[in-house]
């Protein structure tokens, strides 16, 4: 049996383009999640395209495929954990979350400030591992993709988010109850 | 599940989250319809979720800057690192992953049929020709 074969060149573009897609889809969260772990946002941008970078050179490589949006999310958390090392031994840093209100009235302001304070109260008594989880769950992964970014189990996962989420509604019942 | 015991924290959150594994789910949901108690801490856990996240976008977001800047640097740098080699191990691997589906067959009779394939541009044509004579035996190779 005879085979023609003919060969056409690899498209590059079409994977740049697949991991441009990804951008569009998760720098917003990524870039929260990293600000979220005290880094400035110039950083944060610097961490987000590391991260891509590694995403295009994984695939180009025919790495594994599966739950790109785990490991996405694993490599950005491990360079902004190796970056805050970094700038907390330089120059320090804040690690707050800045407070900006957005209250339309004098009175809701109070209120809302009165909230914000309690929900600061809360998140700044948080274990560190606790608050990560939380805000992984904010930008929406699930349970197996925050248990991947960890490399901890679904039951730690769950654990922690059930601690964190009681004492915020601990303080915000005992919130309303002042009011 | 004991039906007096009340639920933990943690299996509502996961209730609610649609995290349950599949044995606990009818229990949980019959637990609930029969004890406001467990409701209203489902409730509370709701609550706190929605305002948690309300929380975090509301103070991260104005923050966060328009993504069209960094989208255009790293649609240069992908190009940029595009145009870089790849170690010549890797061009083994990328050919190895070629699917079946990316190749394209033609009749040319009935004894023959021509093969397109993707594959990377590096890879040597002997190292092709090997690959396709060890993975197919052409007449099982469906002709379009």
């Amino acid at each position: 049996v005879q085979a023609a074969v003919s060969i056409t060149p690899a498209k590059p573009s079409a994977l740049e383009e697949e991991v441009v897609a990804l951008f569009d889809e998760l720098q917003g969260r990524l870039l929260r999640y990293v600000l979220s772990l005290g880094l400035p946002v110039s950083d944060g941008e610097e961490i987000v395209q590391e991260a891509f970078l590694a995403l295009f050179l994984h695939l180009r490589g025919g790495k594994p495929r599966n739950n790109l949006r785990a490991w996405i999310f694993r490599v950005t958390h491990n360079l902004a954990l190796k970056q805050r090392h970094r700038a907390l031994h330089s120059q320090g840093l804040p690690g707050q979350i800045h407070l900006i209100d957005a209250a339309p009235n004098p009175e809701d302001q109070f209120f809302r400030n009165e909230r914000q304070r309690r929900f600061f109260g809360v998140w700044n008594a948080l274990a560190e591992q606790d608050r990560r989880c939380l805000s992984l769950r904010a930008e929406g992964l699930t349970y197996r993709e925050i248990a991947q970014v960890f490399d901890v189990s679904l039951g730690a996962v769950s654990l922690s988010l059930a601690r964190s989420l009681s004492r915020f509604a601990r303080a915000e019942h005992s919130g309303n109850q002042h009011r | 599940m004991n039906p007096m015991s009340h639920l933990t924290d943690q299996e509502l959150l996961l209730a609610i989250d649609g995290e349950l594994p599949a044995h606990r789910v009818e229990p949980v949901a019959r637990h609930l319809a029969g004890c406001p108690s467990c409701s209203a801490r489902r409730s509370e856990i709701e609550r706190s979720i929605v305002d948690f996240v309300r929380f975090h976008q509301e103070h991260l977001d104005p923050l966060v800057p328009p993504p069209a800047g960094q989208r255009a640097v790293l649609k240069a740098r992908l190009a940029e690192a595009a145009s870089t080699p790849l170690p010549r191990a890797t061009y083994w691997k990328q050919a190895a992953a070629v699917p079946e589906s990316r190749c394209s067959t033609r009749a040319v009779n009935d004894d023959s049929v021509s093969v397109t394939c993707v594959v990377s541009p590096l890879l040597s044509t002997t190292s092709f020709r090997a690959r396709i004579t060890r993975v197919s035996n052409f007449r099982d190779y469906p002709a379009k």
